[in-house]
């Protein structure tokens, strides 16, 4: 399979707002690539940067270094070619509050050339927008789904989708869901970038989990839930150096045990520890969210929903 | 019908094929009878489209469903057809690997388990069941 998105080496620096104070660094030697026709997770904290990369492929944002490109095309120098092929449901919710609903979809309409508006209109029916309400009116859900109508409809290539069940209950997360995954069976490309780890869960089938600006690893889901393991191990044992083997992701000292994240072959892993003489407490699979938690320094269990 | 949770510690695919494998043998599924499209069933289940894809490609080298393009997939009609030696391998795998980890949490080291399921396995040849 192809990629759809490629980043090498991206780094994006902003500039310091107060002189003398040290420059932040979003990006932080980035690599990725997206293949198409799947759905990839991106997750990562709050100022992991993945905010940031989605701006970049959008060419709203020129990297400090490295490459990004969407379709072999530069994502800054050949950036109105790309927007045409990809849409995007932004986080922020908030900038649009002045329009009128049905004169932003009509915007983007007039921006798009293979809009849909049979399918727009069964989604505004059936998501009960109210056209003629301003977007500042809305509800948080139904700004979300007025976003969702305005990238879908627009029958994009490839979807970039900033937290795009904000405010959704349950049902109407589901019934976005869905949505989407009509898209994927299609073979229309999707980024997801997200807190809700259960979603990442259920509708992607790759996963990438950012950190500081760069990629910690990158996983099938499906391999994951197979072949990842956790091993709880107490006794005498030295994460630092456990964190050298090459089945191990990571290896964090607990209370009481030492927490070993293996992506790889457990059962080898397993007897080196007994060779030396580390005592097994407990070997299970896991799941994703254990996985984010344990490679993640510094997320915690609230920065999930 | 189905019902899949990502967060099992299990793959997706094989919950999938699980509950297939078991609506077709306690006849919920009939034979010839078609299943959901793969977009339906993502959509209804909320997961992945190529799970579900997965799923279905692994029931139809089991023999326990047929893809006809263009039309969907369907439970086959003949009486399942042996299993091909990759398959019946890769089951079997699935199986000790499963063995493995519940025996490692148990406090088994593998050459343990290597001798426990050789001395089991000893038993039932003597008796002169089949395993």
């Amino acid at each position: 399979m192809s990629d759809a998105i490629v980043v090498e080496r991206l780094v994006k620096r902003f500039p310091a707002l107060i002189p003398g104070r040290a420059a932040r660094i979003a990006v932080d030697g980035l690599d990725l690539r997206v293949q198409e026709g799947r759905v990839t997770g991106l997750l990562g904290p709050n100022g992991s940067g993945k905010t940031t990369t989605i701006n970049v492929l959008l060419g709203l944002t020129k990297p400090t270094s490295g490459r990004a490109t969407v379709f072999g095309r530069d994502v800054w120098r050949e950036s109105l070619g790309i927007r045409s092929r990809v849409a995007y449901v932004p986080a922020e919710r908030t900038v649009f509050d002045w329009m009128q609903v049905g004169k932003f979809i009509g915007g983007v309409t007039s921006l798009s050339k293979r809009w849909d508006s049979e399918y727009a209109d069964r989604l505004i029916r059936r998501w009960e927008i109210d056209k003629r309400a301003s977007m500042g009116q809305l509800s948080t859900g139904a700004r979300t789904r007025v976003l969702l109508v305005a990238a879908l409809a627009r029958r994009p290539d490839i979807l970039l989708l900033d937290e795009p069940t904000t405010g959704l209950d349950p049902a109407a997360t589901d019934d976005a869901l869905s949505e989407l995954i009509g898209f994927a069976a299609d073979g229309t490309t999707i980024v997801l970038v997200t807190h809700h780890i259960e979603v990442v869960d259920r509708i992607c089938d790759r996963v990438t989990i950012m950190s500081s600006g760069h990629a910690l690893l990158t996983s099938d889901l499906e391999d994951m839930r197979s072949s990842w393991a956790v091993i709880d191990v107490t006794g005498p044992s030295r994460p630092e150096e456990m964190h050298q083997w090459e089945e191990v992701t990571s290896a964090t000292r607990r209370d009481e045990y030492t927490r070993l994240i293996v992506h790889a072959n457990p059962a080898a892993v397993v007897d080196r520890l007994r060779l030396l003489g580390a005592e097994i407490a407990s070997v299970h699979p896991l799941t994703l969210r254990e996985v984010y938690l344990g490679v993640t320094p510094r997320a915690a269990d609230d920065d999930l929903a | 019908m189905f019902h899949v949770r990502p967060d099992a510690g299990e793959p997706i695919y094989t919950q999938l094929t699980r509950q297939i494998r078991q609506a077709v043998a306690t006849g919920v599924l009939g034979r010839g009878e078609q299943l959901p499209s793969v977009r339906q069933l993502a959509a209804d289940l909320v997961i992945n489209p190529n799970t579900v894809v997965r799923a279905y490609r692994d029931l139809e080298a089991d023999g326990v469903l047929e893809g006809v393009p263009g039309r969907g997939w369907f439970v086959t009609n003949n009486r399942s057809p042996r299993l091909r030696d990759a398959e019946r391998k890769r089951r079997l795998n699935e199986l000790i690997e499963q063995l493995w980890a519940e025996a490692v949490s148990l406090g088994y080291d593998t050459e343990q388990i290597a001798d426990l399921v050789a001395e089991a396995l000893s038993r039932k040849a003597k008796t002169g069941r089949r395993a």
